[in-house]
Parts: structure tokens; C-alpha cells; sequence
């Protein structure tokens, strides 16, 4: 009889503790293409066996829709309590206040923040708050080609190279008529990304120091802008580099087209997807500044209305903190370089067989030396609509650099105006 | 001469329908072609469709890129059921709007039509919201009723049913029909094209539909095609070979549902002597 | 003085409200309601994240000295005047063709089809390659007979013309199904009588066929000209709206307005515009088509 109340009892305690840990179902937001969710399925089924009282539901869509769908849940009334957000988008997002601070977590569980690379750190601080930890910290490289490097008998150049360095190998590779024409150098003059390493080798900027006033059409800037688009003209840039069509630069990368490209970790992978192709990562072209590589970073935040902020936290510790098993499987997979400075991530990141053979070395050495955050702002993504039909105008031979970025500087000054209450 | 004239007429139509079709079919053999070559194959020459050799496994592999059956089933639960659904309530309100008078028709119609005429990406966020005040959003049920009242059906049933012969009801109302029997046998049997051409629109908009889709559903086992679409074209390097192969075989069930619908509204529908 | 209705015609109205009840509701609430929220929404300032607040008529005053506005409203209009009536007279002659006795008629249907079957974004990742500079279909064939190499997508001449093209090519096909089931409704004996006058093809089809056709060319005119004003997905894709905003239509616009510059109030304003110059052509159709369509 003393038996079976026992059991009995200890059958209702077991169930009054499962009934206590009943689970906390998180939605986290991200973007990914199949490979890159196949990671972040991994990630979750481990993160939730070690957290039992912890679901993950993983709310995900293609990289190009993501923040449309994200802010329609956001301002339906509907965020998921964890979330990634694009850089692009983190000042206007921060603006109205859709993360969560995470510096008392932080410095509660004893988070150390100086292993990071610290570009990430500060992209993801805004008023001198930290809203979230860095996803994936990585820069704009300079692919060169190295097979149509030796066909012109041409050396890689070092680190420390510039404009006269880059403006040779352009002129000494561009041959051919037609389908058949190599060009020196292609990339996204769409992107402000694409065209800030230039300007700021001139000594130019897109904003001013404190970014409250617009100055791509200043005289460095203008000039650079220029230099650039006259590549074009002279037959060293592929002319549909301008119309952006997804893949262009990496199709005309791997079968020998072009000998550079500017170009992010995704397209690595993309390229080493094609086998044969020998290429290397450079910093890009240095001038007045040493410091002319775009470096760049996501934020992976809790959003400020979560009611299971334990748990979101919990789950971005794991995913992206330090100690977490996340950016483990994240450097597994090899789809971008680690956001930490830590040999062991490097190892599982970096393939010493497969070119580039100095994604590691070049990697560091930018983070160190060239790299080069974006003035990134509200109204950023408002400004780059504006900015790129200029650019390509320019490109396509339409407009001089000039009267372009002279038009659309007013406009632009208008929208950080509006942007900046 | 005149036996002349329709012979080179002949030929010239028999040409230009020849030529037309070349220049839709090549484009869409182009893309057939990329679905079975290897990725590297296409990124090296994309503008050539001929693989060297056919690499089926393309097919295979977009089974295990996503998980295409259940987006597939998802996307046919939520077309049949917007099908049914458009095709029942538009064919009621087109037939009070053609053959029944009421005060404020016109007006009414023409707010009808007016809807039409703002985009759906301006209408998304009020939509969300009132579907997350009902506790829909992330059901199949949520992208049924956001496809069956759009006023599109209603329009074009409703053109469709002007053109019936007023005779043919009168006649029917001697007989002591009242309006619902006249409703079902006699507009509705006369409407058949119109009311397949209807479904095979609808049946589109919605098998092809991505932007609620995207906002709605957030779950994995509720995804529909056209979002496994867009996941696997990713973003900066697009898997031209896998998206080539999903997209044929997205399309092949809609292909096999144009083909068997055909005769229905295209075929000797004998609609003649209605008006003659 | 209005009579009071009459029995029969109570009847009717009822009939007519059980008959419209079930679509109304559903189009109230799921359609309409939405709009109307979204012409409110033109009023306020909202950037989405945040709560709105009344903003009076300035989104509209900014809408007027908006050049992308202007700009964006421009390009729509060149593509719909261009495509529609374009994509009505290919595919109304493939109907009156596919209409008739043929040797693999069902086959040229289908084929005509096929594209409509495609997603517009589908389509666009079918073409993008073909339209390539250097190493693309139509520019092989513009150099095997001797031309020079156009530059489709990258030049601010070109670009809208591809993106024509290719919508083209895409929506002849749907205009050609609502052709052909318009044609059922044609009796044959008007063609019989014609021929015993000995009318040739042309007059039949000026004398019979453009007449009796009427009704379905106006519903094929008013939905493409209220599509083609909200192209989106295809230029999306394509271009980009670009080069140089070549492309950029009101829709694309609205889009970035709303979910790209955070303005959810501009975006409402602008497709209000959007709304009005799409309800003034419709209402202008509608009232010429008084003399051209036949009831």
C-alpha cells in the first residue's frame, strides 16, 4: 500500500514538473537558400536538445522578400521574438525601437564582446547601446582570377596595391572582340557598396563625419566616380555589368571574362562551386586611405515586444554568442568567414587546399588594415534608390559624374533631413 | 484567282502561326535545357541549352532541396478550394449584376471594378492585420479567403452573361421557372466556356500566387510551391539548373490541366443559334 | 415622382440580394475593407514600425514635385500603351486562326499557352540570359545576320522595349483563351449568310466578327490595361527598374515606398494616384466602348 502511494506520489511530482517546464516555443526570423537553412535546421535541432523547456519555430523566407515579410509581421503586430535584420535596415529598425538592448544580458552573463571582430560589434550598436550580437562580420573582397592573371604575365599584386596597380592589369588583360573579349574588372555599380572602396580611395565619402550631410558630389567623389565609369567606355568593364542581372559577374568570372570582381563569401562559395576556376581574395585597391574594403555585418537581435525574452536569449547566446555551439556549425558548413577572431573557427572555415588560399590571411589583414564600415544610417535604403539610377546613368554614359551626383545630392539631402527627425 | 488568294492566305497564316510558336517555344527550351545540365555546366555557358549529357538528377534534387510534395499538396488544397469557392460566389453575384435589377447596381459594379485597380502590395498590411485580429495567419485557410472575393471572377462572368440571349429566359419564365432554377439551367449550362476559363484563370493567379504567401505563412509543413521557388533561386548565386527543373515541374501539373480542359471551352461548345 | 416598387419587383430585388450575399460579404470585408484602409492610410504619416500620425494632405503636396513620381507614372504608361494593345492584336489574330479547322490546332493553343502557365518571375530568370550582352541567344542572332550587339538590358533605349517584349510574349496567350471562348459565342449561320454574299474574309471579320466580339475586347482591354498598370514582379526581376530608373514602374514605386524607404503613408498616396489614373481610363473605356461594344 506504502508502495503504490508512493508511486503515486512521485508519478504527480514528475507530472507537476513537466506541467512547470511545459516548452517556450521562440519563432526566429531568418533568410537563407536551401543550403544555408539546411544549417540552421541543425543549429535549432541541437540547440533544442540541449534546452528541452525550449522550441524553436523557424520563421524563413528567401533573402530578397525577408524584410518585407519581416516588417509586415512587425507592424501587423505579429514580430517573432528572435530575428535577424540586414544591416541596411537596422538604423531605421532601431529608429522605432524593434530590438530588445542586450548590454545588461551581456555584461550579466559575462559575455566577452572583445573576441568579435569589432566591426560587427559597432553595426550592431545604435546610441551607444548594444541591440544584438554580430551575424556573420565579413568584407567585399577583390576576386582576382588568376588564370588570366599568368595568360597576360602578371604578378598578383600585394596588399598595399592601388588604382595605377589595378588600372594596368585592366589595360594589359582587355583583348578580344565580342563573345570573345576579356575585360579587366567588373562589379554592381547598383550598389553602394560598389562604389564607396573607390570614393574612398579618392579621399571622397558618402556622407560627412556625423552623416548629416550628403557628399558623394564632391569633387573626390565625383572624380573617382568617374575614373570608374570611363573604364567602362574604354572597353575594360563588360557593359552588362551595369544591368545586374543576378549572376552576371560571377558567370563571366569563372570562364575567364573578366580578371576581377568585387565580390562577398557567398560568391566564393558560388565559384568554388565550378571546379578548376583558380582565383585569390584581395583587398581592394588602396589610395589616400589604406582603409577602402567595405566590412559589413548582420544583426541577430530579440525583439523589443518578445514576451519570452529568456529564451530568445538563450537561443542568440547559442547561436552567435561566444561560448555557443552555433558559430561551430556555422563555420562547418563554410558559408562566411567567423565573426570571431579565433583560430579554431578559422581552421573549420578556411581550406588551406582550395583556392582562395588567402581567404584567411587577407580576411584578418582587412579586418585589421583595410577594412572599412559603410556610413550606414536611416533612410539608408531610401538613399541607395536614389543614388543607383544616378550611378548607372553614369555608367551607361548617359550623365557625367558630375551633373548625376549634383542632381540626386539635393534629393538625398532631403531624405536624411527627413530621415534624421 | 480567288482559289489563289486562299491558298498563299493559307500559307502566310500557317507561317505566321509557325513563326509565333518558335519564338514562345525556344525561350522555354532554352530553360529546359538548363534543368539538365550541372551547375557548373551552366554557369560556364548559359546561353547554351544543350548539356552534354542530360543530368536528370537535377529533378531528384529539387525533391531534396525542398520539400516539394507537401508545397505541392498545399498549393493544390488552396487552388481547388479557391477555385470552388471563386466559381460558386462570382457566378451568383455576375448573374445579379447581368440579368437582375436592384437599386445602386451600377454603383455597386463599378466598386466592384475599382478594387481592382489598387495593387495588392498596398492592401497587404491592412489584410494582415485583419487576419491576425481572427487569428488566421499561418493557415491554408487564410490564402484561400484572400483569393475567392477578389472582383475579377464577378466582371468576367458577368461580360459572359450579357452576352446570353434575354429570349432564352423569358421563355423559361413562361414555363414558371423562378430565378434560381433559371440560374442553373440555363445561364450557368450556356456559361460553360466562360466558367472554365474562369477556373483555369483563377486556378493560375492562385498556383502562381507569392506575396501573401510570403506574409502569411510562416510554418514549413504550410508552404506553397512558389515559396519553395523563391528559396531555392537564393539570391547572389542562382542555382539556374535546380530553379529550371522546379519551375517544369511546377508547371507540368497546370500544363496537364490546360490539355484536359481544353475541349470544354474551346471546343464545339454549341453555343450557335443563340444569337442567330 | 418614383414609384414605390412593385411586387415582382421586390421579388427581384430580393433574389438579387440572396444571389449577390455570399460573394458581397467576402468582398466587403477581405477586399474592399483593405482598400479603403489603405486610401485612409494616405493621410497619415507611418513608418510602419511605429504608430501612424495624421499628416493632413502633405503626402500628396510631396507627390506632386515627386519626379521619381512623374517618372515612374511615365514608364507605366509607355509599357501599358504599348503592351496591351500590342499582346490584343497578336493574340485576337491566333484566336481567329486557333478558331478554325487546323492541323494541330489543339497543339498551337497549348504552345500559345504555355508562358501564361509561367510565374512573371519564372519568366524573367527564362530570359535575363538570353538577353545577355556578350554571350546571349538574341545577340547571336543579331550577329549572325551582321548587326551589332544590343544592349537589351543595360541601356536606358532598350530596356523598356525588352521588358515590353517579354510581357508580350508572356500574356498573348491569356488574351487569346478569353478570344477564343468569345468566339463560341458567335453563331455560324452569320458566316454562312456572309458567304452566300459572297463576303471575303476581310469583311467578315470588320462586318461580323469585330462586332460580335465586342463585349469580350472590352473585358480583355479594361483587366489588361488594370494589370499592366501594376507590373511588378516581371520588371522587378528583369531589371531591377533599372538601368537609371529606365524601367522603375509605379507598382515597383509603391513597393519600395512602403517596405524599403519605411513610408506606408507615401506608398497609400501613391497608389491612390495610381487608383484614380486607372479608374479615369476605365471609366473612359466604358464610355466608349457605348459605341463600339455591343450589347
Amino acid at each position: 500500500m506504502k508502495r503504490i502511494v508512493l508511486a503515486f506520489a512521485t508519478l504527480a511530482l514528475a507530472a507537476s514538473i513537466a506541467g512547470a517546464q511545459a516548452k517556450t516555443t521562440i519563432k526566429y526570423a531568418f533568410w537563407g537558400n536551401p543550403d544555408a537553412i539546411g544549417v540552421e535546421k541543425d543549429i535549432i535541432e541541437e540547440f533544442e536538445a540541449l534546452n528541452p523547456g525550449i522550441a524553436v519555430e523557424p520563421v524563413v523566407s528567401a533573402y530578397g522578400d525577408y524584410h518585407t515579410k519581416l516588417l509586415t509581421m512587425i507592424a501587423g503586430g505579429a514580430a517573432p521574438d528572435v530575428m535577424r535584420v540586414d544591416s541596411y535596415y537596422f538604423n531605421d529598425f532601431m529608429k522605432v525601437g524593434a530590438l530588445r538592448g542586450i548590454a545588461e544580458l551581456v555584461a550579466k552573463d559575462k559575455l566577452d564582446l572583445s573576441s568579435y571582430y569589432q566591426q560587427g560589434i559597432q553595426e550592431c550598436t545604435y546610441n551607444g547601446t548594444l541591440y544584438g550580437l554580430p551575424w556573420g562580420t565579413a568584407p567585399l573582397y577583390m576576386f582576382v582570377n588568376l588564370d588570366v592573371l599568368d595568360k597576360a604575365g602578371i604578378k598578383l599584386p600585394s596588399n598595399d596595391w592601388g588604382w595605377d596597380d589595378f588600372f594596368a592589369i585592366c589595360k594589359a588583360v582587355s583583348k578580344g572582340e565580342g563573345a570573345d573579349r576579356t575585360y579587366g574588372f567588373a562589379f554592381d555599380p547598383g550598389t553602394i557598396s560598389g562604389i564607396l572602396p573607390w570614393v574612398w580611395a579618392n579621399g571622397g565619402d558618402l556622407f560627412n563625419a556625423d552623416k548629416t550631410k550628403f557628399t558623394l558630389d564632391k569633387p573626390e567623389s565625383v572624380q573617382a566616380v568617374q575614373r570608374l565609369a570611363d573604364m567602362l567606355k574604354a572597353g575594360y568593364m563588360p557593359p552588362e555589368t551595369v544591368s545586374a542581372t543576378a549572376d552576371i559577374n560571377t558567370r563571366l568570372f569563372v570562364n575567364g571574362k573578366i580578371a576581377m570582381r568585387m565580390g562577398s563569401a557567398a560568391e566564393i562559395l558560388s565559384t568554388q562551386k565550378v571546379e578548376g576556376v583558380r582565383f585569390e581574395v584581395l583587398p581592394m585597391p588602396n589610395g589616400k586611405v589604406k582603409s577602402t574594403s567595405v566590412v559589413k555585418s548582420n544583426i541577430i537581435g530579440i525583439s523589443a515586444g518578445s514576451k519570452k525574452q529568456d529564451a530568445a536569449w538563450a537561443f542568440v547566446k547559442y547561436l552567435r554568442g561566444p561560448e555557443g555551439k552555433g558559430e561551430t556549425l556555422y563555420m562547418k558548413a563554410k558559408r562566411m568567414p567567423p565573426t570571431m577572431d579565433s583560430s579554431m573557427y578559422w581552421a573549420l572555415y578556411a581550406d588551406a587546399t582550395k583556392y582562395p588560399k588567402l581567404v584567411e590571411a587577407n580576411s584578418k589583414a582587412i579586418s585589421k588594415t583595410y577594412g572599412h564600415k559603410l556610413p550606414l544610417r536611416a533612410g539608408w535604403l531610401e538613399i541607395e534608390q536614389l543614388v543607383k539610377p544616378a550611378i548607372q546613368l553614369v555608367f551607361i554614359g548617359d550623365k557625367t559624374a558630375e551633373a548625376a551626383l549634383k542632381e540626386v545630392a539635393s534629393k538625398a539631402q532631403a531624405v536624411m533631413d527627413r530621415t534624421s527627425k | 484567282m480567288r482559289d489563289q488568294y486562299r491558298i498563299t492566305g493559307a500559307l502566310a497564316v500557317g507561317l505566321a502561326i509557325v513563326l509565333v510558336s518558335a519564338v514562345i517555344l525556344v525561350p522555354l527550351a532554352w530553360a529546359g535545357g538548363l534543368s539538365l545540365k550541372s551547375y557548373a555546366e551552366v554557369i560556364k555557358d548559359v546561353s547554351n541549352p544543350f548539356p552534354k549529357v542530360p543530368r536528370f538528377q537535377n529533378y531528384a534534387d529539387v525533391f531534396k532541396a525542398i520539400p516539394f510534395f507537401s508545397y505541392f499538396l498545399n498549393t493544390v488544397y488552396i487552388a481547388a478550394a479557391c477555385c470552388a469557392g471563386t466559381l460558386l460566389t462570382s457566378s451568383m453575384a455576375a448573374y445579379a449584376f447581368a440579368r437582375l435589377k436592384f437599386p445602386g447596381r451600377d454603383a455597386l459594379f463599378l466598386v466592384y471594378l475599382a478594387t481592382l485597380m489598387v495593387p495588392r502590395q498596398v492592401t497587404l498590411i491592412p489584410n494582415f492585420i485583419l487576419f491576425r485580429m481572427t487569428g488566421l495567419i499561418d493557415t491554408r485557410l487564410s490564402l484561400v479567403l484572400t483569393g475567392v472575393f477578389t472582383a475579377y471572377g464577378t466582371f468576367l462572368l458577368r461580360q459572359f452573361f450579357l452576352g446570353i440571349p434575354k429570349e432564352l429566359e423569358e421563355a423559361a419564365i413562361v414555363d414558371g421557372y423562378g430565378y434560381s432554377r433559371r440560374f442553373a439551367s440555363i445561364i450557368l449550362p450556356l456559361a460553360k466556356p466562360a466558367l472554365t476559363t474562369l477556373f483555369i484563370i483563377t486556378l493560375l493567379a492562385i498556383w502562381n500566387e507569392y506575396l501573401y504567401a510570403l506574409v502569411f505563412i510562416n510554418s514549413d509543413r504550410l508552404r506553397t510551391l512558389t515559396l519553395g521557388l523563391a528559396i531555392m533561386r537564393g539570391d547572389f548565386d542562382v542555382q539556374w539548373n535546380l530553379v529550371m527543373a522546379a519551375t517544369v515541374l511546377a508547371i507540368l501539373p497546370l500544363l496537364a490541366v490546360y490539355v484536359f480542359l481544353q475541349r470544354f471551352f474551346i471546343e464545339g461548345i454549341a453555343l450557335s443559334g443563340i444569337k442567330g | 415622382m418614383r414609384l414605390p416598387p412593385t411586387r415582382t419587383q421586390k421579388k427581384e430585388r430580393f433574389a438579387a440580394f440572396v444571389f449577390l450575399l455570399p460573394n458581397l460579404l467576402g468582398f466587403l470585408l477581405l477586399t474592399a475593407f483593405p482598400v479603403v484602409a489603405s486610401f485612409g492610410l494616405s493621410f497619415f504619416d507611418w513608418k510602419l514600425l511605429d504608430r501612424p500620425s495624421f499628416a493632413g494632405l502633405a503626402n500628396f503636396r510631396e507627390l506632386l514635385s515627386d519626379s521619381l513620381f512623374w517618372k515612374s507614372t511615365l514608364n507605366t504608361a509607355v509599357f501599358v500603351f504599348a503592351k496591351v494593345p500590342l499582346t490584343i492584336v497578336i493574340a485576337l489574330f491566333l484566336a481567329l486562326v486557333l478558331n478554325r479547322k487546323l492541323i494541330g490546332r489543339n497543339l498551337f493553343r497549348t504552345i500559345v499557352f504555355l508562358p501564361v502557365i509561367c510565374s512573371a518571375v519564372s519568366v524573367a530568370l527564362i530570359w535575363q540570359p538570353l538577353f545577355d550582352q556578350s554571350s546571349g541567344l538574341l545577340n547571336a542572332i543579331v550577329r549572325y545576320f551582321g548587326g551589332k550587339a544590343v544592349p537589351w538590358l543595360s541601356s536606358t533605349k532598350w530596356a523598356m522595349a525588352s521588358v515590353i517584349g517579354v510581357a508580350v510574349w508572356k500574356e498573348i496567350g491569356y488574351a487569346m483563351v478569353i478570344f477564343l471562348a468569345g468566339l463560341q459565342g458567335i453563331s455560324r449561320t452569320y458566316y454562312e449568310a456572309a458567304e452566300v454574299d459572297g463576303a471575303n474574309v476581310l469583311q467578315e471579320f470588320l462586318h461580323i466578327t469585330v462586332p460580335l466580339i465586342s463585349p469580350t475586347t472590352f473585358f480583355v482591354l479594361v483587366t489588361s490595361v488594370i494589370a499592366a498598370f501594376q507590373v511588378f514582379d516581371l520588371t522587378t526581376v528583369l531589371t531591377q527598374g533599372g538601368p537609371g530608373n529606365a524601367t522603375n514602374t509605379l507598382v515597383m514605386y509603391i513597393f519600395q515606398s512602403a517596405f524599403r524607404n519605411f513610408r506606408m503613408g507615401y506608398a497609400s498616396a501613391l497608389s491612390l494616384a495610381l487608383f484614380l489614373i486607372v479608374l479615369a481610363l476605365t471609366l473612359a473605356q466604358n464610355r466608349s466602348s457605348k459605341g463600339w461594344v455591343q450589347e
